[in-house]
Parts: C-alpha cells; structure tokens; sequence
C-alpha cells in the first residue's frame, strides 16, 4: 500500500530526514518510535503530503503523493482541532469542503459521533472538552472521510495515562474493524507495543531498527509477560545506541 | 450576564453623574451646569435637535469605518500572507501611520468636496491603518498547525480564507475595531465643525459659541450614548461570531 524509497528531506540545511526507506502492506500497522527532534513529525508530514520531499518518493497505492491525499486521515500533535468550530462543525468540515449534501453530512457525522461516544457534545467548542474528548473529535474527523490510511503524530502524548490506554484501544478496535492501516508515531515505548505490527525505532532522521510484533493485536496485550518482553526488548534497542 | 451588564452601565453612568455633579458644585460655574438641568434639557431637545444631528454624525462614522474595515482587513489579510509583499507595503505603512492625518482635512475638501465625502474619508484615512495592523499581525499569529490541519482534510484556496484565517482572527479585528471606534468619533467631532449644518460636532461646538452651555452638555451626552450603542453593538457582534473565546476564557478560569 505504502512504499517509501530513499526519502530525504532537510530543514533550514539540516538533514531531518534521511534515507528512509519502508514499505507497508494494505491493512497493516506501523509505530515509530524515537525521541524528541528525531524527524519523526517531519516523516508524517511527508507521508501526508503536508511538505515535499527533497529527494526520493512516497508512493500510496502506486500513485507517487507530492499532495493531499483524499484517503488519507491525518491527526496531528494538538489535534488540529478549530477553536472557532463546534464539535459538530469541526467533523463536518471535510464533508463539506467535499461538497456533500446537508442532511448527508448529518448523518455521516452523527454517526460517527455516536460511534465514539462523543455525541452529546456535538455543540460544545473544543475549549469546552477534556483533552481525551478532544482526542476522540479528531479521530471522528478523520473517520468522516473514511479513510484507508491514518497518520497520527503523537496523538496521544497530552493525555493522562487511563485516558490514553482508551485512545490506544479505540484505535486497535477501528483498525480491526475497518481494516484501516495506520502508522503512529510515538516516543512512547508502551504505545509503540501496543499499537505497532511492526515497529521502527528512529534516530537523527534514519530508521536504525525495525521489528516485527508477533503478539500485536490482543487487546489485552499490555497484561502479558510477553508485552513486558517486548518493551524491555525495545527498550534495550534504544539505550544501546545512546551508549554509542 | 446581560443584566449584569446593563447593571455595570448603570453604576458607570451613575459614577460620572455624581463626579459631574460635583465639579459643578465646587466651581458654581455657567460653563458646567447641573446634570439634572442638562439630562432634562437631553429629554427635551433630543427628538426636534439632537436626532437628525446624531443621525447625520451615526451615517458618517457607520460608513467611515465600514470602509474602513473592508479596506484595511483587505490590505492587511493580504500583507500578512505574502510575506514579499509585507515587505514592500509595511514600510508604506510606518511611514504614513504617524502623520497627523487630520491636518489633511483642508486637501480632502479641496479633492473631495466640503460634504460628506471629505468627512468620511477623512475618518477612514484615519482609522484604516489600525486595521491593516492588527489584520496583518494576527494572520501571521495563527498557528501553522491550523493550516496544515485545514490542508490536510482537503480545504484549500478560499476555503482557507472561510474555515481558517477569517475566524481565527475576528476577534483581533472586534478589538481594532472598538478602538477604531473611539478614535472615529474624536475624528469626526473636529471634521464636523467644516462645512455643515448637521452633525452632533456641529452641534456641540455651535451651541458653545452661542454660549448656550445647556445645550451644549446635552450635545456631549448624546456624543456619549452613541459612543456606547455602538460598543454594545460590537459587544453583540463579538457574542454572536466569536462565542468560541468567551466559552475558552470561561473553562480557563474554572480550571485556575
């Protein structure tokens, strides 16, 4: 589905991106994990066509991106949620820049509302929710647009850690129901575990590790010794290369 | 909360009342009379006198700033995108901005005529750069996070404009907007002593020199309750497209 070759992009003459290469089949989900500044942020924005990139190529289901692609969800960082938009009219917004009709739109976006809970909000203001409300609008925003791909930048790093192993279960639960493919980026080892099929661990621009997730899936994953396993494993993979 | 307000204009009312009353007192002057005389003199004249004055001054100042704002954000939503362009114009801008626009009035009568025209434009010359300013600076506030989330759901071109930059900055522009406000109607007291016979400035400054200081109080008032229609219409205008803020400031304060 995704096919990414020898990516390259820079930022003010710093290479934030570098050689990154990946593919991921249909249905399939990724986490990247690394820390802050590692230009994992960057590698969504590419991957969504928000920025070009300076060499290399992203190809969506054999069509290279060097735009939006109408498929593709994309949550970012602070949710991305307008201030000045209700509940309502924020997950209506792509509809309505598609065109759709009024009573189409309503019922697409009540359902989906519905869907995650968050219906009776549906006149508030983002300001007006807590931060996992806020959370599960912009999930409903881009599930509006049924999308086959979503991109999240560390969607979940604002939120308490209950709230956040809710978000975490949302999404597995959309993923599996929808057949969606997603990719996550994260600086959480727990959530790149729990949330990633395979897992790369990103460092300075590069991809320095990958790995593949034999348990991912199992909602009831983070209870296992094998979840501890994997997440010592991890975080071995990454303090290593620290020492280095 | 209207109550309330409504209450709050009362009490501010009331405050200046008694320090009018007082000054009037310590200086047992003509030239500052009683309230009480006044506010029923403003009773008395203000449906045969006042009114058309006050309607004359009202179309005058509506229209100046409404030009004023269609300008000025105009020129302002465009310097504050085309960072090429601002480059160019924001020099114009700081350059014109400081002159003492009013000094003009005389060449704006002689290009415009001595009616209304030369008025309006005056108080627009005047007003407009307040606007371009605070247009420009708060496009250029907006956090690039909303445009790469508008981007990224699909809304491009003037939808931009629609979805993102107009609210995002609106209640930026209500702010110009009430201090534009407050220096139109200043303007537009002194453009109105030129050339007319209408114009609560006519008015104030006519009654002044037939030494009718009764009147002339009254006139002051009427300037004053127009000043405050118009900032509670703002008021309305804020409560209607920028309820999102209010609602924000709210769940803030709970939270502290």
């Amino acid at each position: 589905m995704i096919k990414v070759d020898n990516l390259n992009f820079s930022y003010e003459n710093k290479k934030v991106v570098k050689d990154i290469n990946f593919s991921i089949t249909e249905g399939k989900s990724w986490a990247i994990i690394g820390p802050s500044g590692c230009g994992k942020t960057t590698l969504i924005y590419l991957l969504a066509g928000l920025l070009e990139p300076d060499q290399g190529m992203i190809k969506i289901n054999d069509k290279i991106i060097n735009n939006i692609r109408e498929e593709t969800g994309v949550i970012l960082q602070n949710y991305g949620l307008f201030p000045w938009k209700t509940v309502h009219n924020n997950v209506a917004l792509g509809l309505k820049v598609r065109n759709y009709q009024k009573g189409k739109i309503e019922k697409i976006v009540l359902k989906v509302l519905k869907r995650l809970g968050i219906d009776n909000f549906k006149d508030k203001y983002p300001a007006e929710l807590s931060g996992g409300q806020n959370q599960r609008v912009a999930v409903a925003r881009t599930l509006v647009l049924n999308p086959d791909l979503l991109l999240m930048d560390e969607p979940f790093s604002a939120l308490d850690a209950i709230t956040r192993e809710e978000m975490q279960n949302l999404i597995l639960k959309i993923h599996q129901e929808n057949n969606l493919s997603y990719l996550i980026v994260t600086h959480n080892i727990d959530e790149a575990v729990f949330l990633g099929q395979k897992i790369a661990v990103m460092k300075e621009g590069e991809f320095i590790h990958q790995i593949d997730n034999p348990y991912f899936g199992d909602i009831k994953l983070r209870e296992k010794e094998e979840f501890f396993q994997l997440c010592k494993k991890l975080r071995i993979m990454m303090s290593e290369d620290d020492l280095l | 909360m209207k109550t309330k307000s409504r209450l709050n204009i009362f009490y501010g009312a009331l405050l200046i009342i008694v320090f009018w009353w007082v000054l009037h007192i310590i200086f047992s002057s003509k030239v500052i009379p009683s309230p009480y005389t006044v506010i029923i003199n403003f009773f008395n004249i203000l449906i045969p006198v006042l009114l058309p004055h006050l309607v004359m001054s009202l179309y005058r100042i509506v229209t100046a700033v409404l030009l004023a704002l269609l300008l000025g954000v105009s020129i302002g939503l465009f310097t504050g995108i085309n960072n090429r362009v601002d480059q160019y114009i924001s020099p114009v801008i700081y350059l014109i901005y400081p002159i003492p626009k009013i000094a003009f009035l005389p060449i704006f009568m002689l290009l415009f005529g001595l009616g209304d025209r030369s008025k309006i434009i005056l108080i627009m010359v005047i007003v407009i750069f307040q606007i371009i300013v605070t247009t420009r600076d708060s496009v250029k506030n907006i956090n690039p996070e909303y445009f790469y989330s508008a981007r990224s759901m699909g809304v491009t071109g003037w939808e931009t404009y629609r979805h993102v930059i107009i609210p995002a900055i609106l209640p930026q522009i209500l702010t110009a907007l009430r201090i534009t406000v407050g220096t139109s109607i200043a303007v537009l007291f002194y453009a109105e002593n030129f050339a007319t016979q209408y114009g609560i400035g006519y008015h104030i400054m006519n009654s002044w020199i037939m030494v009718n200081y009764v009147d002339m109080f009254s006139g002051i008032l009427a300037v004053s309750i127009l000043g405050l229609l118009i900032f509670q219409s703002i008021d309305l205008l804020e409560d209607h497209f920028c309820h999102w803020v209010k609602v924000g400031n709210k769940k803030r304060l709970e939270i502290n």
